[in-house]
Parts: C-alpha cells; structure tokens; sequence
C-alpha cells in the first residue's frame, strides 16, 4: 500500500511538473540585489525605440496604426539594427488595430511596450482628484488591458509618460479641493504627487488582478516627487523613468537604490541630429551621444555588474517628426524646422544657440525622412548603425570606453 | 671586347637599380602603397560626407585593415613614414578610434629632433595643420609650434614670407612677429630689406587703430633698423606713441622728448606736449614734470588749469562729479594699491567730430579666492556727453566740439576701496572740405584737418558712386575733375593703410 501511494506521488509530480509553464516574462531580484527581466526565462535586456512614425504633412492625429505595409518595413529595419522593443505611448482608438500591429512587430521578433496616458492630455486638465475623472480613465486603460493581454509580442505597461510636471503647474497644471486647502507651494506639489500616485497604485493593482503576465511601470519624469511614489505607488513593478542628461546619465541608477529602489527602465532619452548654433544637421555628435548612453544603460544592468538595476533602455525615436515645433500651423508640417524648442545644457554642443534654445524636437529620430521623386522615403542616419555595432558586439565598446 | 663589357656592365647596373625601386623595401613600393591606402581612406570619407552609412559601416574594418596593412612597412625616409602616420591618424579620426591620442604622439615623436626647416617638410605640416579637426586642439597647438620651429629654421625667404603673411591674415600678429624677425634675419642685406623692416613696423605697430598690434615687436624692429632712411618725425612720433601704448612709459617720455628736440616745427607738437603732461600725471605721477609740460600748454593758449590745479591740489573736490572726485582720490593713493590692475584696453589714438568712439577697460580681478567683489566702474573727463552707468566696463561716444580729449576710469569695489584706475588721452578732429574752384564742369576740392596731421602718415583718396557702383576712385588730398549731382562722393582718410574715418560729401551746391 505504501509502495503504490509512493508510486502515485512521484507520477502525480511528474505529471505536475511537466505541465508547468515558464512565467513570460517577470522581473527577479538577485541576491547582490541587482534586477533582471526574464522574457520566457531568459535574461532580456529592453533595446528599445519610441515608435510614432508620423510622416512630413501630418500631425499626431494621423493614424499610422493603419498603414501595416509600413509598420512591416520598419520592423524589418529594427530588427536589423538590433533593437528587441518598440514602446507606443498609447494604443490605437481601434485595438483590434493595436493587436495587428503588435503582431507585425512579433513576426520580425520585436516586443512591445504599451503605455497609457492616463488622460494627462485631457481637455482641460487632467483632474486626477476627481473620482469619476479617474474612473474614466481606470475603465479605459483595462479595457486596453482586457484587449492586448494575450498579445504574445506584448512585454509589459506603463502608465504615464511625464505626468509628474503637472504637479508644478507648468505642464497641463490641475488641481483639487484638498489640494487648493493647502497654501504652501511645496505642500500643493506633494498633495498633487499623492494623489496622482496613488491613483497610480489603485491602477497598477487593477492591472494585476486581470493580467498576472505582463510587469507594470510607472511612468515618470527624471527623479522628480519620486520619494512620494515610493510611498504611494508600491504596487508598481518598475520604474519607467524619462532622462534628457546628454551623454551620461550620471548618478541616478545608486540614487534610485535610496530613493525607490525598484528595477528601473530609461523609458524615453535621446539626441537630436540638429546642431541649432551652427545652423546644420550633425549626425555624428547624435551618434555620439546615443552610443554613450547606451553603454552607461549597458553598465548598469546585470548583464554588466550582479548589483545592476537597469534593465534597459529605449530611445526617443525612431523617425523625425516634423509636426513638432509648430503643432498649431498645419502649414509648416511639411516643413523641416530647424528652430530649438527648449533648452539643456547637457547638450553642450549646440548651447550656444540663439536664446540657448538647441533642442530641436523635430530632429530626434535615428531615421530621417527623405524627399525623393516618390514622395517621403526613410533614411536611417549614423546613430542607426552605430547602436547597430554597439548591439552586435557591445564588449568591444565597453572594453573601450 | 672591352666596349662589350662596358655595355654589359651598364645594363646590369642599370636593371638592379630599377629592381631595387621595385623591392618591398623600395621608395616606390611605398610610394605605390601609401596612394592606395589614400585612395581607400577617401572612399570612407566620401561615403561619410554623402551620409552613405550603408556602405560606410559595411566596409570600414576591411578598409582599416587593409590601410594598416599598407602602411606598416613605411619607415623611411621621414617624409614618406610621417605621410603614413598622418594617414593613420586622419582615418583614426575619421573612424572615432579611442587610440587617436597615441596616434597624435607617434606623429609628433617622429617630428622630434628634425633640425632642417625643409620647405616639403613645411609644406607638408602646412596641410596638416589646416585638417586637424577644430576639437583636437592640444595636438594642433603642438604641430603649430613645430611648424613655426621649422618654417623659423628655414633658408627659403619666399616660404617664409608666403608664411608670415598668412599668420598675418589670422590675426596672429605674435606668430607673424616671430617669423618676421627670422625673415629680415635672412634678406639682410638685400636690397629690399629696409623697405620690408618698414613695412613690418607699419603692421605691428600699436597706432591706436589696429585691433592687434605686437608694440614689442615693431619697438626691436625701430631699435634694430633705426637707420632707415630719414627717420622723419613722423616715424619717431610713431615709436613713441607704441611704447605709450605698450605702456612703457619711461621710454616713451624720452621718445617724445626726442621727438621734440629733433622736430620743434611738426603738426604733431602740440599733441605730443599734451601726451608728456599727461603721461607724467597720469602714468607716472611725477607732477613737476606734469606741471612743466601743461605750463608750455598754457603759453601755447591751451586751457590747462584744471590739470595745474589738480596738481596743486586746488581742485574742490566737492564740486566735482562723484566720479571725478573717486578718480582723484585714488590719483593719489595709487602707490597703494596694485597697480595694472585696470586697463582702458580699447583707445584710440584720434577720431574725427561726430565719429564713434568706443572705451573699453579690462579688469584683474584680485587674488582673493573664490570670492570676488564687484567692482563699480566711475568714467569721468570728456566723456562727450553720454551717461554712462556705473556696472559698465565699455560704452561708446562722439564728440561735437575737435580738440585733446581725456577720460579717466576708476572700478571701486565696497564703497570707497580703490581696485584700479587708468586713463585715456587722444585727440578729435575736424575734417573740411574746401571747395577750391569751379571752372565749367571741373570742380576742385581739397581735404584739410584740423589740427593738422602729417602727410606721411596720412593718406587721402576719393571714390564717387552712382546707383552703387563706383564710378571712380583718386588718390590725394585734392581732387579735381567733373562731378555729377547724381553722383555719391565720399573722402576717406587712412592712417598706415587703415581707412580710419569716412565722409560723405554733398554735391547740392553743383546744382547752382
């Protein structure tokens, strides 16, 4: 009897064991404290890029989502640079569109990134305190769950962009009663950051109970009010952080250990091709700068050092937008400006430009457009085959850096 | 039989000397490579420059290889192995290699110790030096240097002087100094050396125009050839005033008192007495010798009792400007304090009525560490009417009344502790235009300027303009011929080749 209950045990466990499935994708810790992504339990480091191929004419209205034959050549031409992701910073109205096109990219090998705005860019404000604005947008970002879930190209979520400058008024500014209660600055910022990532929180857990499979990220720009989400935003699996610091992303991976000490992903960095103090284009200091970021995003993973806590990176963007520096005047969509938008000195090259304005928003891709006899072709620039090289073989350049 | 020989024996000769050429070791063989490596290295550079990246990354290593290949065998003669070196180094650029540094010091190792200023050695740095790229700028500093070792040690007069020019051009006024002297070194003698050492005085002499001057230069040029033909006032005037400027100020009193000795009747005398008074009060505070030149001021019919009283402290210095009063004090007190520490870096010699004149001061800071006061900057003197404000270290003026000029500046810092004062003397003139006759369609006009300036040194021409297009152009301080009332007429006065002040000339009186 003990002979057959013991044969009955071990065939059960072969049984049990046999059926078991790796998770997807997951995130682990090592014991040197060091975090990892593991995509069908492999170690995957996120070489990413920003996909919103708008072309010359068009503006962020325009539905790229529908043009596949598009999406497949560019796919095509990621994958051939050796990126492994491509991010959206939200899904297409249609996500039955959404999923084709997640599909397009998980035929070449190419993962997905899905963001969600959280309504950050609602009409007039995006009124995080009230509790049927949240509803709203916590309705549809699981319907947007619900929908791609099963994507078997799709990574993970991340929730938000740069919605933490909104708590300085700044940038799409907001406000509640508990908030307007309060009258020192200091104290409205922090409410704010309270509130909305709380919000956060209340979402990502949401997220959980209907997809156990895929990690959720917060969204968050530099390191700002992050000592408050560390609070208030616990059920976060990592930290999708946006950095504009030129070449090098100085301190921030230690910082994070301290402040929030969660697996971090660059989720948007970059380098405009536009020298806007000597008037031309220069794509050799943009291929300069991308490639010293990714070494230092490299440095920071586990694929370099146990105790690293990057788990990668993704680069703002894949192609030139020339809506950008004018979205109001459809006139100049179809023209390639060359005028600075903003200011950063970590962009030394060009700041001396005029009024110090170098960063040129229409100039970030790694792909130009190209006028040609046929229209618009795309030209991919040297940072492409640059980080092409640095993904080959990324140890002849961390030998020699 | 003998002849047979012969002939045998110079083709023999003939045939190894033509296999040795042909030996890897041979000038050919390395000729040969290094045109292909070139031609290999331009076919990068032109995929880069046509933003071709395709081709550019797909070929790159081979081509590096390849180059490397080509290249690593050349080791002579120096020419030929620095040729290759700088190949090197250009595709080492080109590519972004991190051991360009070690590259640059191979290249300048070999440059160590060449003792002959070779003109292909020299025209070979010359090209080097316009392709180092604009960041590498330690390496191109050292090249530069050895170029100028070499071009310095050179016998070719002609190499030399194509090579001071071109410095020249760039404003390197120090380099072009330096090669100047090693030029004159090499034609003296020659028939056109005095007229070239004049010729290099006239550029490097600070004249109160030029915006770079080397007044250390052009004063061992005056030293060295001061027995160039007739040295004329003008000429001594010149030394003088570039070792004022070069604030020398000892020897430029003794200049001018030399010049004055030698040249009691020149245009220039009245200028020059106010230059020594006011070197003397000013620069030197020596106020009897002040007093004795501002005294012969006064015989002369300048009004000069304020510089007198100022020296006999008579000046009530309640009724001065608070920044006159400021500049006085610290007239006084200036052995206490650091001297040079302020410049009126921008002054100049003259200007005309209604011409712009720009001021501008150079302030040292002191050494106190991280903490620098801020100094307030008191102009006071003929300022020509401007109100300028007390954080500004430069304004512009004019001046509507001709005559000597003085501007005083002094930068306090906290109240009344003095960091530094300087001043500025020149002289504003009138220029007339004298309608001398008017014979039919010929009209005569002729330039005078008040006070009036040495002829030598000045130079006049007229140009007439008409719907933008010049018409003509004459030289001389008269001018005489046919005028149209369409017509645009200018006068322009140059000072040593520099066009110093312009004026256009109305034709409104040919319609009467």
């Amino acid at each position: 009897m003990r002979r057959r209950f013991f044969i009955f045990c071990w065939v059960a466990g072969v049984i049990y064991l046999t059926n078991l499935e790796a998770i997807p994708i997951e995130i682990r810790e090592n014991k040197e404290g060091g975090f990892q992504l593991l995509v069908e339990g492999k170690p995957f480091l996120v070489k990413g890029v920003i996909y919103h191929p708008i072309p010359p004419g068009k503006d962020f209205t325009y539905n790229f989502w529908q043009d596949l034959e598009s999406i497949r050549e560019d796919a095509k031409l990621i994958k051939q640079a050796g990126f492994n992701t491509v991010r959206f910073y939200e899904p297409c109205l249609d996500l039955e569109q959404t999923r084709k096109v997640i599909g397009v990219f998980y035929e070449e090998g190419i993962y997905t990134i899905m963001g969600h705005w959280l309504g950050f860019w609602n009409y007039p404000s995006p009124f995080y305190g009230d509790k049927d604005f949240r509803n709203k947008v916590k309705e549809d970002v699981l319907r947007m769950v619900e929908a791609l879930k099963e994507e078997e190209g799709l990574l993970c979520w991340i929730l938000g962009n740069e919605n933490n400058y909104s708590f300085s008024g700044k940038v799409n500014g907001w406000t509640s009663p508990e908030v307007e209660k309060l009258e020192s600055p200091r104290e409205r910022i922090d409410k704010k950051a309270e509130i909305y990532y709380s919000f956060v929180n209340e979402i990502a857990k949401a997220i959980k109970e209907i997809d156990k499979d895929h990690p959720v990220g917060l969204g968050n720009g530099e390191l700002i009010t992050l000592d408050t989400a560390s609070q208030k935003a616990k059920a976060v699996d990592f930290l999708a952080l946006i950095f504009y610091r030129g070449k090098r992303f100085g301190n921030i991976f230690n910082s994070l250990k301290h402040i929030f000490n969660k697996p971090v992903l660059i989720s948007e960095t970059g380098c405009d091709a536009y020298d806007a103090y000597r008037k031309r284009e220069d794509q050799d200091i943009q291929a300069k700068f991308l490639l010293s970021q990714w070494i230092d995003i490299y440095r920071n993973s586990t694929f370099f050092k146990k105790r690293g806590n990057c788990l990668g990176g993704v680069i703002f963007e894949w192609s030139d937008e020339w809506w950008k520096h004018n979205p109001s005047d459809r006139s100049l969509w179809g023209y390639h400006d060359t005028l600075g938008g903003w200011s950063n000195g970590a962009y030394y090259f060009d700041i001396k430009a005029p009024r110090n304005l170098n960063m040129n928003e229409e100039w970030f891709g790694i792909v130009a457009w190209e006028k040609s006899e046929e229209g618009f072709k795309k030209r991919p620039r040297k940072a492409y085959y640059i980080l092409r090289e640095f993904f080959q073989n990324p140890a002849n350049f961390l030998d020699n850096d | 039989m003998i002849r047979k020989f012969s002939f045998l024996f110079f083709v023999l000769f003939y045939l190894s000397v033509q296999s040795l050429a042909q030996h890897p070791q041979g000038l050919t063989f390395f000729r040969e490579n290094i045109k292909k490596a070139e031609e290999l290295f331009l076919q990068l550079k032109k995929w880069q420059e046509d933003k071709d990246w395709e081709n550019f990354f797909s070929f790159k290593e081979k081509y590096f290889k390849e180059i490397v290949e080509l290249l690593s065998p050349i080791d002579k003669p120096l020419l030929l192995k620095l040729q290759a070196h700088y190949l090197l180094l250009r595709l080492k650029y080109l590519l972004d290699l991190k051991d360009v540094k070690q590259e640059e010091e191979l290249f300048l190792k070999e440059l160590e110790g060449v003792k002959t200023g070779d003109p292909e050695l020299i025209s070979f740095l010359k090209k080097v030096l316009s392709e180092i790229p604009p960041e590498n700028r330690q390496f191109k500093r050292k090249v530069t240097s050895l170029y100028i070792e070499f071009l310095q040690k050179s016998k070719s007069s002609q190499v030399l002087r194509e090579e001071l020019e071109s410095f020249y051009n760039q404003k390197d006024i120090e380099t072009f100094s330096k090669l100047a002297k090693s030029y004159l070194n090499l034609i003296r003698g020659e028939k056109e050396f005095k007229e070239e050492a004049k010729n290099f005085i006239e550029r490097s002499i600070c004249d109160g125009f030029k915006e770079y001057c080397q007044p250390y230069f052009a004063e061992e040029l005056f030293k060295e050839f001061s027995d160039l033909d007739d040295i004329s006032s003008d000429w001594l005037y010149l030394r003088a005033y570039n070792l004022e400027k070069a604030s020398e100020y000892e020897k430029a009193v003794s200049a001018y008192k030399n010049f004055l000795d030698k040249f009691p009747e020149s245009p220039l005398l009245d200028e020059v007495i106010w230059r020594l008074g006011f070197i003397y009060l000013y620069k030197l505070s020596d106020f009897s010798q002040a007093e004795e030149y501002f005294l012969k001021l006064k015989d002369r019919g300048f009004k000069v009792d304020r510089y007198l009283n100022v020296m006999k402290d008579r000046v009530n210095l309640e009724k001065l400007s608070y920044n006159e009063e400021m500049f006085l004090r610290a007239l006084k007190e200036k052995d206490l304090f650091l001297k040079g520490r302020l410049q009126i870096d921008s002054c100049p010699a003259r200007a005309f009525l209604g011409q712009r004149v720009n001021l501008k001061s150079l302030s040292l800071s002191p050494d106190t560490g991280c903490l620098q006061p801020q100094g307030l900057f008191l102009w006071s003197g003929d300022l020509g009417g401007v109100k300028i404000a007390t954080n500004t270290p430069s304004f512009q003026t004019s001046f509507k009344k001709e005559g000597f000029k003085i501007i005083n500046l002094v930068e306090v810092v906290t109240g009344d502790t003095f960091s530094g004062l300087d001043s500025c003397f020149f002289n504003i003139y009138r220029l007339e235009v004298i309608k001398k006759k008017v014979k039919g369609k010929s009209i005569g006009l002729e330039v005078k300027v008040f006070p009036p300036l040495p002829e030598s040194l000045l130079e006049v021409f007229w140009r007439a303009e008409k719907e933008g297009k010049v018409v003509w152009e004459k030289e001389g301080k008269t001018f005489s011929g046919e005028l149209s009332p369409d017509y645009l007429l200018r006068v322009y006065l140059s000072f040593l080749g520099k066009v110093i002040y312009s004026e256009e000339i109305p034709l409104d009186f040919l319609k009467s």
